[in-house]
């Protein structure tokens, strides 16, 4: 049973982890939180459901239209509660997400109506069986795209261009500026890619759990936040740690501790982790 | 700005109080004297939440908890001892404080920013226990029959007696809350809020007034938290979840942070928003996101905030990076001043 | 800045009164009636389901020449799910002078904050889904008739442990007051007839993840899995229980039954089995006009709820019909005093304490199709 929660857990964790880079990035890069983030994913979900169910039952479409979607929210959400707000104090831009995840809920449920819909599964047989636990396709693809994606990330801030401006930019943003890089660009690009990683996500998880719905967004997306600060909110492998490492506990503290307290165990981890070790366990010291 | 002469202002002041005195006739509707209501209890609560994020600088996303931990030990307490409410609501007030003062000593020495998803765990982990522990909370099950409360065989079952009661009890939180402000506190708070190093130079015991403000703010809301409870007399745990936390601090941010009257016209309007476009059934969620988006976008510091509050007086609220204005407010926040 | 704020705060608050002016009185012909549900929110697909019953019962009945010679007209008010919003609906509502009686709320909580308000108004609070014990008994204005898990659980503890022989039985319940009721009732009465709770497990509203519980639930080797949930949730846990390969009876009240639940579900809930008092199969002509009216107006299969909801407004009909007047009073005397009632989901007969007693059939999904036991 232990190595069947373990898999659960992993699985699980990947979809946190994956959530934790987008809070990670724009946290790097404003130190703001944009807590339209599980909205974000949702449409992106609602966008694959489309293409699977209407034009062509094609994971890796849907995961393209799921990836597009995020990023035009994405870039939205950035031009108006942040770039407009930029200056003014933090709480503003803030309840402007707020604003928008309350938007985008209600807009879904108009638009496709209020009903949980179902989403075909893809690569759902069994791989391998280890110790007992069954591991699908799915799940191996899931934890392969995480590390990929941390690659890729890590590849593109360490080894581009637009990467390096955007470590300039999350280092400092005025020296940036006065040294030429186009911060208002790099910060544009680096939150709609928070977007589309939010959105791509959402396609994964509505493929893994087979159902969508216009209010599916806000668990994942408290639980993505979560993950972040627990590994660290500045680094994005700390992110994808934390996603993993919160993964597991829910799914242990579940077997060992008791369903209905499974996110408290969390919860009380996050906050001592935040007492002892604030800047979580990868993160770097804060820089002033 | 039109500049009002103090005497108008008086005379403004009075009007308002005896609009409020009279609002329950005014209405003769017992919806809206309902809605007045809640507006009052939302005032304190916005007000008390402004008393950490507008005067200290620090956030909170766990009032929501800190307002459901009130009107539980006020309701769990009445029913089980059978003690009148003017008991239980202090005692709420106490206990509630009391868990502030606790969670506020652990981590209001993180910087600010961090301070936000400690609140916000601790919300949830308050959620949780609520509905776990089913021997004293009743779990999901929620508590029914709250008792109104009464004074010396006066009932307050009525809703315009129990809007008095509100009333006083919102006039006099915000009244202190004034007080506060202009107090020595006040000022130790303001000078925290606009620059802790410095606060801490001139001899300000930073991290002990932080707590302060945290455990007053927590205590009337609390206080709100019972007001609640015996008013609509059945509470479940799903009153008091993440939502409210944020609802709360939406008021604070829409109506103006760090001003007295901002929280008030924030709970004002938020309150009457939903009830206003109630004709537009499922779509009135969609206009509510959209007019907050509005409002914080065309007014960001908030109707009735002070503007520049974060930012030097000289200092512009905007600036483009191409201009390269340098802009110290940005970085007030995110530093925080201390490690 | 202040003064400006508190000249227009007052500005808003005489605007305010104003609009206490024009709280309108009905006019002769016509009879108000209200509907609360959650048009948003969590539970929006049940409210969506609760407004498109009532219209259409009350778009018949008008068709039909209405009731007492009036038509009605009915108002609704979306509650969120949120008890706050529910008790600010009940409020305008009874204070609303035209307005006669309520239709709501789904949840139980909704319900049972709203009640003092209705209580207190005197106004028939109708809720056709509110199956919380404590709900009905709590005024004499509340009334429900889903049927009280009271007496749904010992027909579902019977069918499992006399019918199906299952003796060692594993719970899995959505954290709310109605999943507490439910699984609290199956647990007394399985245990009452000798059978035995070998794990019980909750998960909370927002769930889409329940491959730990299942797989703890598993460790208890279980004869069935009982799911105290809502059809959408149940198809989540089936088709995730399919995945994890682990094949096992599964049994749940009758919130399960829709249309929904196999089409998200897939085969993974094949075999699963539950209880129905209203079956849209059923050959019942009323059922059947019922089932096809609404398939035609909405383009989906009504569901329980759904048909509860309607009931309701047949049986609220059928009481002003009895008290020859819309007086609050006298329709609430005679909703209390309806004996027999024939609606979509089964006879309905009130008791003292105003909910309703069902009679319960059992049903099996058979290759996606709901078939009824035998």
């Amino acid at each position: 049973m232990f190595t069947q929660q373990l898999v659960n857990g992993i699985t699980e964790g990947s979809l946190f982890a994956l959530i934790a880079i987008s809070f990670s990035l724009v946290w790097g890069l404003l130190k703001l939180v944009n807590f339209a983030m599980g909205e974000i994913y949702m449409f992106g979900a609602y966008a694959g459901w489309i293409v699977v169910s209407y034009i062509t039952p094609n994971l890796f479409l849907a995961l393209l239209a799921g990836f597009a979607v995020g990023w035009g929210l994405g870039w939205i959400v950035e031009k108006v509660a942040f770039k407009a707000l930029r200056g003014v104090p933090h709480i503003a831009s803030l309840v402007c997400t707020i604003g928008f995840s309350f938007l985008f809920k209600e807009i879904a449920a108009a638009i496709f109506g209020a009903q949980t819909k179902a989403m075909p599964s893809f690569y759902s047989s069994t791989a391998l069986v280890v110790a007992g636990a069954n591991v699908s396709w799915l799940q191996i693809f899931m934890v392969a795209l995480a590390a990929a994606m941390m690659l890729l990330l890590q590849l593109l801030f360490y080894g581009t261009k637009i990467g390096l401006g955007v470590r300039a930019v999350a280092l400092d943003y005025r020296t940036a500026g006065l040294m030429g890089i186009k911060v208002d660009r790099v910060t544009s690009i680096a939150f709609s890619l928070s977007g589309a990683l939010a959105a791509f996500v959402g396609v994964l998880a509505a493929i893994y759990y087979n159902a969508i719905n216009p209010y599916m967004g806000f668990v994942p997306g408290i639980k993505g936040f979560t993950a972040a600060v627990f590994g660290g909110i500045t680094s994005i492998p700390g992110a994808i740690l934390g996603g993993y490492l919160l993964g597991i506990i829910e799914n242990m503290s579940v077997q060992f501790v008791s369903s209905g307290y499974k996110d408290f165990v969390s919860y009380l981890l996050l906050i001592v982790f935040l007492l002892f070790r604030p800047n979580g366990i990868l993160g770097k010291k804060a820089k002033l | 700005m039109i500049s009002i002469s103090r005497k108008y202002r008086l005379v403004l002041q009075l009007c308002v109080g005896l609009l409020l005195i009279a609002l329950p006739y005014l209405l003769g509707n017992q919806y809206f004297v309902r809605i007045a209501t809640m507006i009052g209890i939302y005032v304190v609560l916005a007000s008390s939440l402004n008393l950490i994020i507008g005067f200290t600088g620090m956030y909170s996303l766990g009032h929501g908890a800190f307002y459901g931990i009130g009107a539980y030990a006020s309701a769990i307490l009445s029913l089980s001892l059978h003690w009148p409410f003017w008991v239980t609501m202090p005692l709420a007030g106490l206990f509630t404080a009391m868990v502030g003062a606790f969670l506020g000593l652990a981590t209001l020495r993180l910087r600010q920013t961090f301070l936000v998803f400690g609140t916000l765990a601790f919300g949830e982990i308050v959620r949780i226990l609520i509905m776990n522990w089913n021997s004293l909370t009743r779990g999901p099950m929620g508590i029914p029959g709250i008792p109104v409360p009464s004074l010396f065989g006066f009932s307050f079952k009525n809703f315009s007696n129990y809007y008095y009661l509100v009333l006083v009890f919102a006039a006099l939180v915000v009244f202190l809350i004034a007080r506060l402000y202009r107090s020595r506190v006040g000022r130790a708070w303001v000078a925290i809020r606009e620059d802790e190093v410095a606060a801490s130079t001139m001899g300000v015991p930073v991290f002990g007034y932080k707590v302060l403000a945290f455990t007053i703010s927590c205590l009337f809301t609390g206080l709100a938290g019972a007001f609640y409870g015996h008013f609509v007399r059945y509470i479940s745990a799903d009153q008091f979840g993440m939502n409210e936390s944020f609802l709360i601090l939406t008021m604070v941010a829409l109506g103006g942070t760090g001003s007295i009257i901002g929280p008030v016209i924030g709970a004002v309007i938020l309150m009457l928003i939903p009830e206003l476009f109630r004709f537009l059934a499922q779509y009135r969620s969609v206009l509510y996101g959209a007019i907050l988006i509005l409002v914080i976008v065309v007014k960001p510091e908030g109707l009735a905030g002070v503007k520049g509050l974060f930012v030097p007086p000289s200092g512009t609220a905007r600036f483009h990076f191409r201009k390269q204005k340098i802009d110290s407010a940005a970085e007030g926040q995110a530093g925080g001043g201390a490690a | 800045m202040q003064n400006r704020m508190i000249a227009l705060l007052s500005a808003v608050l005489v605007l305010v009164g104003g609009a206490s002016l024009w709280a309108a009185g009905g006019t002769d012909n016509t009879i108000h009636i209200a509907l609360t549900a959650p048009l948003t929110g969590d539970y929006a697909e049940y409210g969506v389901n609760f407004q498109r019953s009532v219209q259409m019962g009350i778009d018949e009945i008008n068709a039909q020449g209405g009731v007492l010679g009036k038509k009605y007209v009915l108002s609704v008010g979306d509650s969120r799910g949120d008890p706050k919003e529910s008790v600010s609906l009940a409020q305008k509502w009874t204070s609303d002078p035209s307005i006669v009686a309520e239709i709501g709320d789904f949840t139980s909580s909704c319900c049972l904050a709203s009640q003092p308000i209705y209580d207190a108004a005197g106004m028939v609070q109708l809720s056709p889904t509110a199956s919380a014990t404590t709900f009905t008994p709590g005024s004499v204005w509340s009334f429900s008739i889903v049927g009280t898990q009271a007496y749904e659980q010992p027909f579902m503890a019977d069918l499992a442990f006399n019918k199906l022989k299952i003796k060692r039985m594993a719970i899995l319940f959505i954290n709310n007051d109605w999943g507490m009721d439910t699984q609290k009732f199956f647990k007394e009465n399985f245990e009452k007839i000798g059978g035995k709770i070998v794990a019980v497990e909750s998960f909370f509203q927002g769930e889409k993840d329940f491959n730990a519980v299942l797989t703890k639930l598993k460790e208890s080797k279980p004869d069935a899995l009982y799911m105290a949930t809502m059809y959408n949730d149940g198809a989540l846990i089936s088709l995730q229980r399919q995945k994890m390969g682990w094949d096992i009876p599964v049994l749940g009240p009758s919130s399960l039954y829709s249309t929904e639940l196999t089409k998200l579900g897939g085969s993974s809930v094949n075999g699963l089995y539950t209880n129905v008092s209203f079956f849209a199969k059923d050959t019942d002509p009323r059922v059947q006009a019922y089932v096809t009216g609404f398939q035609k107006r909405f383009g989906a299969t009504p569901n329980f709820h759904a048909a509860l909801a309607y009931d309701a407004i047949y049986i609220l009909t059928e009481a002003i019909r009895r008290a020859g007047s819309t007086d609050k009073q006298a329709i609430r005397d005679a909703l209390a005093g309806i004996k027999g009632f024939q609606g979509l989901t089964g006879t309905i007969t009130f008791t003292p304490n105003r909910d309703a007693i069902k009679g319960y059939k059992a049903v099996q999904v058979v290759n996606g199709d709901f078939k009824l036991l035998k």
